[in-house]
């Protein structure tokens, strides 16, 4: 017996040489595809392992900086640990500034201990501290710590103790200051915080709850406060004064808090300061007897109280406006009567001209609505604009 | 019709009837010998031009294929209903046909790596270093399994095995 012997009384084939050809073809046409396949997925690893590999770990992601000129918001409120970096409270057309809270028990707001400022690229803050000493790179970047320069005024808790300078992007500064020793914030902290930093992939736009038809000529919008809330604050420098103007403001809220929280903080938050030559637009929630649609202009009453600088402001001018019905609130629900715009300026603006940009304030959307609202580069005449980047 | 797919042509016509034989002996079933062979050759035919040896590509080919068959999880095994072994052994009024039988079925009970040895050295007819290059493994493996697998035929069977003719009558012939 042998094992040929086996295969006597074999079934007929199921296959004949067309199938195995076939067959042949068919696997010649998926290897082929298979190699066009693992060619484009070799190139998609060539180009994208690198990538992955060499991107900083401990440093998110950061985009291309947008212009902030077009004064969007260029970064959102994060957390560090115990600490909480806000949203961006000033969005300037040089810089971005907002407050670093420090977590307190469960029910009680945060304890503000630093802020941080963000610069937009190209642009050289004016150096307002000493002693740099080099630590180690951010993200990739150079960073330093140094000591801030005495202000010369008592500034309360505002008195900063220590700045971490780092680059956020290629040519791109931004600034953690901490404030006030009792109420602390490390040097591993301030790193953590800068560390963390990250630019939005799509930055949003400050929107404006009403608009104006006229600026005092050579004016320009240079600063906008933003708030949830829907109350703030709106800055105007001289023309040549735009290039290098930082607003170094903090917003009124977080600043009224902060006096609530340290007894040690006996001053009370005044208005937003009035930069040299420049203007600012105030806007409150809230109607009142003593103004009407007609605006009003008077002296400032209590110049003396300017909390940081002196008197900034000789003149304002109050008018009040209507919001816009909103449509999709229920009927029980309570909307403001109005809505008051303050304009503050020195004497380098007239009262007349104080008085026709009060005058020419409107509307724009229900104040229920944010949404609704105008971006900031559009709520004000084109003739107060910077050039965008 | 090019040259490559002529001599592809020409060579399964004239080897499928082995090659079958070769993966049936190796996986006991002909449905899935010819799955086998068929997946074989068409790799061969992808590598025709590359290829020196299509005869030894072939074999190696469709006894690694009959293998993988028999490894194959249950669940995606096709269920055979034609000509698989084991059939059950019964007077036969044909002489031998119950000797076959009962070597098929010991042949089955036979490992499928010693059964791929004997298949390989003594239906093919292939030397010791001929079947350890077919099946990619040293020499002694190689002796081992023929070793081994004849002993569990002997066992089985309870004969002294004569399956070394066609072996020794290649020799004679080379």
């Amino acid at each position: 017996m042998k094992l040929s012997d086996l295969l006597e009384g074999a079934p007929p084939a199921r296959y004949t040489v067309d199938d195995f050809v076939t067959a042949g073809r068919r696997r010649k046409r998926r290897r082929n595809a298979g190699w066009a396949i693992a060619a484009v997925v070799a190139v998609a690893i060539a180009i994208g392992v690198p990538q992955i590999l060499t991107r900083q770990q401990t440093h998110p992601v950061t985009p291309e900086p947008a212009p902030t000129r077009a004064l969007d918001r260029l970064f959102k409120t994060y957390k560090v640990g115990a600490l909480t970096v806000g949203d961006p409270e000033w969005v300037g057309v040089n810089n971005q500034t907002t407050y670093i809270g420090r977590d307190r028990p469960p029910g009680r707001p945060l304890r503000a201990v630093g802020t941080l400022s963000v610069y937009r690229p190209g642009f050289n803050p004016t150096p307002a501290w000493d002693s740099a000493s080099v630590t180690e790179p951010i993200g990739g970047r150079s960073a330093y710590f140094a000591q801030p320069r005495a202000t010369g005024y008592d500034v309360g808790v505002w008195t900063p103790t220590r700045v971490l300078v780092w680059q956020y992007a290629e040519n791109a500064t931004a600034v953690v200051t901490a404030y006030d020793r009792h109420l602390g914030l490390t040097e591993t902290e301030m790193r953590a915080v800068a560390a963390k930093f990250a630019l939005q992939a799509t930055p949003q736009p400050i929107r404006q709850a009403y608009t104006v038809g006229h600026t005092p000529p050579g004016l320009k919008l240079a600063a906008v406060e933003y708030s949830m809330r829907g109350q703030g604050s709106v800055v105007f420098v001289p023309d040549a004064a735009s290039a290098e103007f930082e607003s170094t403001f903090r917003d009124s809220e977080t600043e009224q808090l902060l006096a609530n929280l340290d007894p040690q903080n006996r001053r009370i938050p005044g208005p937003t300061p009035v930069p040299p030559g420049g203007m600012v637009i105030d806007f409150r929630l809230g109607g009142s007897s003593e103004i009407g649609p007609e605006p009003e202009c008077r002296a400032n009453k209590n110049p003396g109280l300017a909390p940081y600088a002196g008197p900034t402001w000789t003149t304002e001018c109050r008018v009040m406006i209507v919001p816009l019905p909103d449509e999709s609130a229920p009927l029980d629900q309570d909307s403001p009567t109005g809505v008051q715009l303050t304009v503050r300026a020195g004497d380098s603006v007239s009262a007349d001209q104080l008085r026709q940009v009060a005058a020419s304030a409107k509307s724009t959307g229900p104040f229920g609505v944010a949404s609704s609202w105008t971006p900031s580069v559009e709520a004000f005449p084109t003739s107060a604009q910077l050039p965008r980047d | 019709m090019s040259d490559n797919e002529a001599e592809f042509r020409e060579f399964v016509g004239a080897q499928m009837e082995s090659l079958r034989g070769l993966a049936y002996l190796t996986c006991g079933d002909w449905q899935v010998a010819e799955d086998a062979v068929l997946s074989a050759l068409a790799r061969l035919y992808v590598k025709w031009g590359r290829v020196e040896n299509h005869d030894g590509y072939a074999r190696t080919a469709v006894v690694r294929a009959a293998i993988d068959e028999t490894r194959r999880p249950w669940w995606r095994r096709e269920q055979s209903r034609s000509h698989a072994m084991p059939e059950m052994p019964a007077p036969d009024v044909i002489p031998h046909a119950d000797d076959r039988v009962h070597l098929r079925r010991a042949l089955l009970q036979v490992p499928v790596k010693h059964r791929a040895v004997l298949v390989l050295r003594f239906l093919e007819g292939l030397s010791v270093p001929q079947t350890a290059a077919a099946l990619r493994c040293p020499e002694g493996t190689v002796k081992a399994y023929t070793s081994r697998g004849l002993e569990t035929l002997r066992g089985i069977l309870g004969v002294d095995l004569d399956l070394n003719d066609r072996t020794e009558a290649r020799r004679e012939a080379v």
